[in-house]
Formats: C-alpha cells, sequence, structure tokens
C-alpha cells in the first residue's frame, strides 16, 4: 500500500549506514555520561537526608547511615498487624527505639486526610512523647509525581510547641515516580514537652511538580505520652585530658538524651561522640547513637544533648552509659575559616587532610582525606557566618563520597554581598581521642 | 575475544553492575550514533547525544524491566534526547536552506530529517524504530504497551502523511 514510502525509508536507511561514525570518541563520551551520572547519584545520596535546624547552634548529620539491624518477629507482627505500614518498614527497621514502639503498640494510628485538587495528605499515624513526635504520612496524588519540595512544617496546638528540628527524607529520586509517596517527618522538641491539650494541627506546605499546595490537617492523638525517665547523674569524666560532665540521662519512648556539658578549661571542643551508648551488665548494648540528628547544640546553660535509641521498652537490671572515642580538634582550630574570592583556607584543623578544589563567591567545594579504618559519615557544620558575624545565605550544603577516604563537602551561596573572610564552627570531625568511660545509671 | 551474550549484560547492568553497564553502551554504541546522526546534523552532536544518552540510561537502568529490550530502550532515550534539542534549536532541522551554519553535513541526513520534521515525536520514533531499527510491530506494541492494531494504523497515518510530503517534494522537483 506504502511501497514507495517503504522503499524511500529503507533508502534512507541504506545511505545512513554509509555514514562513518566517530567510534573513538564513542567510549569517551560514554565514561563522560557515567562519570556525570554517578557523581550525581552520590550527590543526591548525601543531600537525602535533610535536616532543618531552629536553634542557633544547630547541627546536622546529613548523611543517612545505613545499618542492618534484625528485625525482630514481635517487630514485623507489630507492623503486620497496623494496616498500611509496610511502606514504612524501611524507615524504622534501623532504629530498635522505634521497633520497641511497635512492639509495645505506642504507635497511635490517626488516619486523617485532606484533599487538595489532584493531590491527598494522609497523616497515617503518630508517636508522640515528650521530646518529640514522628508523623507517618502519605501523599498521593492522581497522576505520577516527578517531584515534591517539602516546605517548613510546622505543628500547631492551643499550647505553644517548643522550637523545634524537623527531618524527613528529601521525597522523591528522579529514577521513580510514584502515585504514593510516604515517609516520616520527625519533630524533636528544643525542651521536653507535655502537651495538655491533644489536638494538633500539621501544616505542610509542600511544591509538587511546580504547584504549591498548602496542606493543614487537623488531628486528635487518642492517647497522651508515657512519662519519660530521668536518671541524675551528675559525674565529671576526663577522657585524654578533655573533661566532661554527665549531668543526666533521659529515656522517652522515641530516644533518650544524655546531657553534658564541657569544662570550660578544656585545650579541645569536644564535636561527637560516635559510639557513645548504653550497655548492659553483659555488654549488650540497649542504645547507640541515632541516625539523622545526633545532638542538640548548646542551650542557655552550656550544655549538650546527645540522642541515642531508645530502650524504654524494656530495661535491664544494670545500664552503663559508655563512650570510648569522640572527634574532638583544638579550640582554635574548631572553625573553617575560608576565603571564597581567594580560594584560600585560611583557618583548619591542623592536620592537612581539608583541601580546596574550587572556591567562588557562589561556593565552595574542599576535599577531606579520613582516616581509612573510620567511617565518618557526617557533615561538617551548618550555616556561614561572614566577616562582620552576618549570616550568609548558604542555598544548600553536603557531603558526598569520592573515595574510599575521601569526602567532598560542598557548598552552594546566594551571594547576598556578604564579606569574606566566611567562617563555619565545626559540628563533626574525623580527629580521635580515646577513652574508656563507663557510668551506672542508677535509678 | 569471546562472545558475550548481550541479554546477559544488560541483565546484569539492570542489577547495577556498572563495568556490564559499560559493555552494554560499548555494544549499542553504532546505533545509538547512527540514531542520534538520523535526527541531528553532524558528529560533534552525535557524541553528546551519545554522551546524554548514557547518563540518562545510567541514572534509570533499574527501570527497564526487560533485558532483551535494552537496545530499543537506548535508542528511545537517543530520541527522546535528540527530539529535545530539537526543540530548543530548532534551526537544525526547520529549514536546512536558511540556516546556514547549521546545515546538515550530508544530503541524505538533510533530506530525511526534513521528512521527519512534519511527523509528531511519536510518529518520528515510530518510524525510525520499524524502518532503520527493523524492530517489529508486535515489539514495538509490548514496549508501548498498545494493542499491535493501535500500532499498525499509526503507521499507515504517518506514511500517509510521508506520502504527501514526499508526492509534494517530487512535484515541487518537476516544477
Amino acid at each position: 500500500m506504502y511501497e514507495k514510502e517503504e522503499q524511500k525509508l529503507t533508502g534512507f536507511k541504506d545511505r545512513l549506514e554509509q555514514v562513518a561514525l566517530p567510534l573513538e570518541a564513542a567510549d569517551g563520551a560514554i565514561m563522560q555520561g557515567l562519570e556525570r551520572a554517578k557523581r550525581e547519584k552520590l550527590q543526591a545520596r548525601a543531600k537525602r537526608k535533610r535536616t532543618l535546624w531552629s536553634l542557633a547552634a544547630a547541627a546536622l548529620i546529613i548523611l543517612t547511615l545505613v545499618t542492618t539491624i534484625r528485625v525482630s518477629p514481635a517487630f514485623a507482627n507489630a507492623v503486620a498487624s497496623i494496616p498500611g505500614m509496610e511502606e514504612f518498614v524501611e524507615l524504622i527497621q534501623n532504629d530498635k527505639g522505634l521497633q520497641g514502639v511497635f512492639e509495645n503498640e505506642y504507635y497511635q494510628p490517626i488516619g486523617e486526610s485532606q484533599t487538595i485538587g489532584n493531590a491527598t495528605l494522609t497523616i497515617d499515624g503518630v508517636i508522640l512523647d515528650e521530646s518529640g513526635m514522628n508523623i507517618f504520612y502519605t501523599i498521593e496524588s492522581a497522576v505520577e509525581m516527578g517531584d515534591i519540595v517539602i516546605e517548613g512544617p510546622a505543628l500547631e496546638n492551643q499550647q505553644d510547641v517548643p522550637p523545634s528540628s524537623i527531618s524527613y527524607n528529601h521525597p522523591i529520586t528522579q529514577e521513580d515516580s510514584p502515585r504514593r509517596y510516604s515517609d516520616i517527618l520527625g519533630f524533636t522538641f528544643q525542651d521536653p514537652v507535655k502537651f495538655e491539650d491533644l489536638n494538633f494541627t500539621l501544616e505542610l506546605p509542600i511544591i509538587l511538580d511546580g504547584t504549591k499546595f498548602d496542606f493543614s490537617v487537623p488531628f486528635t492523638i487518642p492517647e497522651n505520652v508515657k512519662p519519660s525517665i530521668v536518671y541524675e547523674m551528675n559525674e565529671e569524666v576526663e577522657v585524654e585530658g578533655q573533661k566532661f560532665t554527665v549531668k543526666d540521662v533521659t529515656i522517652h519512648p522515641l530516644r533518650i538524651g544524655v546531657r553534658i556539658s564541657f569544662d570550660s578549661k578544656n585545650t579541645m571542643k569536644v564535636l561527637q561522640f560516635e559510639d557513645m551508648r548504653l550497655e548492659d551488665q553483659n555488654g549488650e548494648v540497649w542504645g547507640s547513637i541515632m541516625n539523622g540528628i545526633s545532638s542538640r547544640g548548646e542551650d542557655e546553660n552550656g550544655d549538650y544533648v546527645y540522642f541515642l535509641q531508645s530502650n524504654y521498652f524494656e530495661t535491664p537490671e544494670e545500664l552503663y552509659l559508655r563512650i570510648n572515642k569522640m572527634q574532638a580538634v583544638d579550640k582554635e582550630n574548631a572553625s573553617l575559616v575560608i576565603d571564597t574570592e581567594k580560594g584560600s583556607l585560611i583557618n583548619t584543623p591542623k592536620d592537612d587532610n581539608l583541601e580546596m578544589v574550587h572556591s567562588s563567591r557562589d561556593g565552595f567545594e574542599l576535599t577531606l582525606k579520613t582516616p581509612l579504618e573510620e567511617e565518618f559519615n557526617f557533615g561538617l557544620g551548618a550555616g556561614l557566618t561572614d566577616a562582620n558575624g552576618k549570616k550568609v545565605d548558604v542555598a544548600s550544603e553536603g557531603m558526598g563520597f569520592k573515595e574510599d577516604n575521601i569526602r567532598s563537602w560542598t557548598v552552594d551561596i546566594n551571594d547576598d554581598g556578604y564579606i569574606n573572610p566566611v567562617k563555619m564552627e565545626l559540628f563533626a570531625y574525623p580527629n580521635y581521642i580515646n577513652g574508656d568511660v563507663k557510668i551506672e545509671l542508677k535509678k | 575475544m569471546w562472545v558475550v551474550d548481550d541479554i546477559e549484560v544488560a541483565r546484569k547492568a539492570i542489577k547495577g553492575d556498572e563495568e556490564a553497564f559499560v559493555t552494554l553502551m560499548q555494544i549499542h554504541k553504532e546505533a545509538l550514533l547512527r540514531t542520534a546522526l538520523a535526527f541531528l546534523k553532524n558528529e560533534h552532536d552525535a557524541l553528546e547525544a551519545l554522551q546524554e544518552t548514557t547518563y540518562r540510561a545510567f541514572k534509570k537502568i533499574g527501570t527497564l524491566k526487560e533485558p532483551a529490550y535494552a537496545k530499543t530502550w537506548l535508542i528511545r532515550i537517543t530520541i527522546n534526547y535528540c527530539q529535545d534539542q530539537l526543540k530548543k534549536d530548532k534551526r537544525y532541522v526547520r529549514d536546512g536552506k536558511s540556516a546556514d551554519s547549521a546545515v546538515s553535513d550530508n544530503l541524505t541526513q538533510l533530506e530525511l530529517q526534513e521528512a521527519l520534521s512534519i511527523l509528531s515525536a511519536d510518529e518520528q520514533q515510530l518510524i525510525y524504530m520499524k524502518y532503520f531499527q527493523d524492530v517489529k510491530i508486535k515489539d514495538i506494541a509490548a514496549l508501548e504497551k498498545i494493542p499491535e492494531g493501535t500500532v499498525k494504523s499509526r503507521l499507515h497515518k504517518t506514511l500517509r502523511t510521508l506520502r504527501s510530503h514526499f508526492e509534494g517534494k517530487g512535484e515541487m522537483d518537476h516544477v
């Protein structure tokens, strides 16, 4: 019927096949495309875990630790009995404390939703304690969702909700475009609080494929919190000449807070406790440092609070707080000072492990050599101030992997006329001091 | 040298094996470059297309369900990229005569691109798959998840459009 047209097309094809191809250059093009995709995947992974802090001295962990913890049959059963929970299993199975919450039916199903246009937000359920609220939610859309941006979630109650740090996963990766997306919004309250009235509203503005949706979902939590357990400690310990006092340990269902104050005469600034944990008399670990938000910055008393996974629902006979190593840097080198125009590192820890890759007023990239035996999974810090102490508008910052022991720290700046040099207080750094701290938690 | 089973390579690449992915790209680089040359004007642009195809394919290889369709899947990525480029820069194809610096290096390409330019994006893909890659109607239907009958009727409609284009050209030639 269309023989002539088909012949014509076949003719094109035959002639096209005569064209010489740049086959050697092709391999180069393939490698370039591959490198570009790999680089982006790493950056995406580094940015996946995002945490918002409202505290001044706040800091964050950007990389998500990937650990495998055996899922107990009790946990599996508990989760299987709640409809819709299967989508959250992946998000909670790495936290022993959350597993305990489910095994003990402390998760409270809600099921309130709001539909705007073709998108629906459902609050599946919450876990509330005095330290924070985890909100399990689902966004559904009639069409495939390509991109969700979550903008400043907020909780409202008759009472003031304390300033909170909020953690959530970066919603959608470019690889998949689902019609259903589930995640957990984790609010960590600055100070423990107990709400009298359990009617809340979640304000969740999102931008879904370029369109803004201002979700506002009221919900009522059926039961109030279980009380947190406080252990008063006030014990001073010393590690490599650096002294600190463990003031108290508070065990909430969602997390354990360990409050510590550092001796002002210390020569080093202690950053992170990577192996802080609670152990029983047999050395079994009951709570290890949390993924995500691992600590809270200095409060008005100069205290820091470090968070561990909770053992609220199961307490052994004896419990000890153990610390063997901590990240610490000399106080005078505890901040990064950078001139973004000259591309120079003016102040850094004195180990020559940080190097400037490139820098301009729009941002910079540093590489960090980490000890081979250490899994350093932290961001270096959060936020910059300029030479006048003014906050610099940071568009994004993130840690990526380059090689096994090389990380890359990238900061993008919206240039609003800041004055060089800029400064960032270190939140974490792979320089360690070692000791053996063991303090009993006495009731 | 040993013969590699293309499907096995694709299967490994889908599972995230980077080496297999590179092999997969190398196996199909000729077909991909030729595809790009059918739509774009020169070698340089074709290499860009290959780079972009590699980039997009690596990011999405996990979504490829059937290893046997790896080649057509890659070609579709290339065509999509080429079509995006053409939209961005219509002077390459729309009117070969007036776009002096952007005239295709090769007359066949020019003629082909002119013919393709009167078709919709989907029709361009269909024609390319059927007549340049010899993909069977059955496989096109499976790939697009539509009935074979639909593929056939679309093909007829497209050929009809091409007929009037070629005939128009023919008359022009006689004038």
